[in-house]
């Protein structure tokens, strides 16, 4: 007798990998995005609505979707998904995604842009964050160029910092090595004009352009001329911001928000002294445009389509609280960024951020696909185009047609 | 009953078999024939098969993981046994010692060790690039091409994962009879005679069966790739798996890719049972 009862308890021990899982109808899972600043909105929503909330944690560490994979392969999406846009764009599905109906007047004109598919509201923005050309004001001895700067001028830059740095120290940065923190060298093609999706229009990349065969030229001579490091096709975001933040790169492109915590950073590690002086400006532009837009890459809530009618509602109504005045206007006070709603108030407090501000409202945020799912896919063509462009084995022709090229392919595949 | 008993205890493991092998080995070989973003599926039946071997960038992961085989594999023998002749040469005690020191990298994770290599051969301020600027070679830029990232990557993984199998034929050169040994000293054979014609010859089951160990090791290499060079032109098949499941969300291709592995893992496992039977 004991010993059937030892062996069905045997047989029991494998069956309990399926115990568990699989939403409580009066539960609402919120995957990402974990914040104290949630606590009041969720306390808020909790007043209104009888329902539980579970937070599952998201690793973003490498910047892959393993954790939303899972859930989903397991049969148990998460109501509520908060993440980088181009990562949570991904679930802009219709076969996923909850449409939205929200009163559309409380956000910003474009704010909600990326936040469709065939034009309808799958989700919602948090304020959204934009970069800018760091100047090291320590390396350039001071010297700052006015917004309206053009690339000549850059370049001009360039030379005079090289001709005074020492070794290990470079006049700007570049990095090839994968495509975590494109925004950062992508905004150079913002700089020349190039369009990379025109007028909203993501059936086809219209990267092969003279703007962006100027765009490679460009950053192949940043190379070669040894204004960014040799190194730098090897390099990975990774790299390029410890370099940054070690207080070598003259003229970076880098989110202000992040000076906060990755030069304090630097110093604790022991890779600098003291933290150097820095002012903020536009991107130089090519003198046939105007001035270059920003680029931006905030956070979405995506809300999980439910035949719940009741949860569904309450679904959104969490997402819209998520989201909301309370939120945004932490996250604009605390320097993180933009409001994307119309009745967050104040300005971001950092004059650092008020440039980006500058740049957004005037030349606004460069389109680089993100509602798409096939963004993530796509973000890894660049680095490797650039790193061939490096290395010298395609000529700046040859990149922006490899670029269009490969990115209308996966696209094509993805349909 | 009595005679059903010894299936009924079976039952548990084979349950638990069925579990964590068979049935994940089934739903991979479903995955193989569709494509999915786990959202939305579609029966695209041998379509991820063919572009496994349209694709270039996949292609070329397949050119090196035989480069990486070609490399590794012989250079990984050679040193495993004369490390191993070596070590079996010394006295015992300090046999012992040197045994712990070759088995120590076995410990460490491979990401702890592939970083180690990082700094090693970092194009800027890695030991390897100022030892050739010594001799006043320019710097290599290691990790930025095929040729420069495959003898690395060969060299690390030859001696960080070398330990387990000189441990292995340690025990194999041990266990061959002493008396044999003995008998060719009588009859005058040298000790390399002794090596090449008793020791190597009766140790060979073991020298296939760590052949081919190595080899599946070598399809196999990830963390060097994922810590050192996660690109196409440096990248193995185990790597692209990765790197198309997990990282662009396609897991219907990587569930593809995985069973052209298991394939051709299995194909060098009846190759090795044939070559068990060769002698030196």
């Amino acid at each position: 007798m004991k010993r059937t009862i030892l062996f069905f308890l045997i047989l029991l021990l494998p069956l309990m990998a399926f115990a568990g899982g699989g939403n409580e109808s009066n539960e609402i899972t919120i995957a990402g995005g974990r914040s104290p600043c949630f606590e009041a909105p969720i306390a808020l929503f909790q007043s209104r609505y009888n329902y539980t909330i579970s937070h599952i944690d998201v690793d973003f560490g490498t910047g892959e979707s393993i954790t939303m994979d899972a859930l989903l392969a397991a049969g148990t999406p998460p109501d509520i998904y908060i993440d980088f846009i181009g990562r949570s764009g991904k679930y802009l599905d219709p076969a996923y995604a909850l449409a939205l109906d929200i009163d559309e007047s409380l956000y910003n004109e474009g704010a909600l842009d990326w936040c469709r598919r065939d034009g309808v509201l799958y989700a919602l923005p948090f304020a959204f964050p934009g970069q800018a050309m760091c100047i090291n004001t320590s390396m350039t001895k001071g010297w700052v160029p006015n917004d309206d700067w053009t690339i000549d001028d850059f370049v001009e830059a360039c030379k005079v910092i090289k001709s005074q740095a020492v070794d290990g120290y470079f006049a700007s940065g570049l990095f090839a090595a994968n495509p975590s923190g494109d925004y950062l060298h992508v905004n150079w093609f913002g700089a020349f004009g190039v369009d990379l999706f025109k007028n909203g229009d993501y059936t086809k990349s219209t990267a092969n352009s003279p703007q962006a065969v100027k765009a490679f030229t460009f950053l192949k001579m940043l190379v070669d001329e040894g204004f960014v490091d040799p190194n730098a096709a090897a390099m990975s975001d990774d790299d390029y911001v410890a370099q940054w933040s070690s207080g070598k790169i003259a003229l970076a492109p880098i989110r202000p928000s992040w000076e906060r915590f990755y030069v304090p950073g630097a110093i604790e590690a022991g890779k600098l002294d003291e933290a150097f002086d820095t002012e903020y400006v536009p991107f130089p532009h090519d003198p046939s445009i105007a001035g270059a837009p920003t680029t931006g890459g905030g956070s979405l809530a995506v809300g999980h389509k439910t035949d719940d009618v009741d949860k569904a509602e309450a679904i959104q109504e969490l997402i819209l609280l998520l989201t909301g005045k309370a939120f945004q206007t932490e996250q604009v006070t605390s320097n993180e960024g933009f409001p994307t709603r119309t009745d967050v108030v104040g300005l971001n407090p950092s004059a650092d951020e008020q440039v980006v501000g500058r740049i957004a409202a005037k030349f606004g945020f460069m389109d680089v696909g993100y509602a798409n799912s096939w963004y993530y896919e796509s973000r890894a063509v660049m680095p490797d185009v650039l790193r061939e462009l490096y290395a010298g084995n395609i000529t700046p022709e040859q990149a922006a047609k490899l670029y269009a090229d490969t990115v209308d392919k996966i696209i094509a595949d993805a349909q | 009953m009595k005679k059903a008993l010894p299936y009924l205890l079976l039952l548990p493991v084979l349950a638990v078999w069925m579990l964590t092998r068979a049935v994940p080995l089934g739903i991979a070989v479903r995955l193989s024939f569709i494509k999915t973003n786990y959202i939305t599926e579609t029966y695209v039946y041998f379509k991820n098969y063919q572009q496994i071997f349209t694709d270039p960038s996949i292609v070329q992961t397949f050119k090196n993981t035989l480069l990486y085989m070609i490399t590794i594999v012989p250079a990984y023998m050679c040193f495993v046994l004369f490390m191993a002749f070596l070590i079996n040469d010394l006295n015992k005690k300090v046999q012992h010692v040197a045994r712990f020191f070759v088995f120590l990298p076995t410990f460490v994770s491979g990401i702890i060790i592939a970083n180690s290599w990082k700094w090693i051969f970092h194009p800027r301020a890695g030991l390897i690039n100022w030892l050739l600027g010594l001799g006043g070679i320019e710097p290599v830029q290691w990790w930025s091409s095929t040729v420069t990232s495959v003898f690395p990557i060969s060299f690390i993984h030859v001696l960080s994962v070398g330990g387990g199998t000189i441990i292995l034929f340690l025990a194999a050169l041990g266990g061959i009879d002493t008396q044999i040994i003995e008998s060719a000293k009588i009859d005058g054979a040298s000790r390399w005679q002794i090596k090449r014609f008793i020791q190597l010859p009766m140790i060979s089951p073991t020298i296939a069966l760590m052949s081919l160990m190595c080899t599946i090791s070598t399809l196999q290499i990830f963390e060097w790739i994922y810590m050192l060079a996660p690109r196409d032109y440096a990248a193995t098949m185990m790597y692209r798996i990765y790197h198309d499941g997990f990282l662009y969300g396609k897991p219907g291709l990587a569930a593809a890719e995985s069973m052209v592995l298991l394939a051709i893992i299995l194909v060098l496992a009846v190759a090795q049972k044939r070559l068990q039977k060769w002698q030196f």
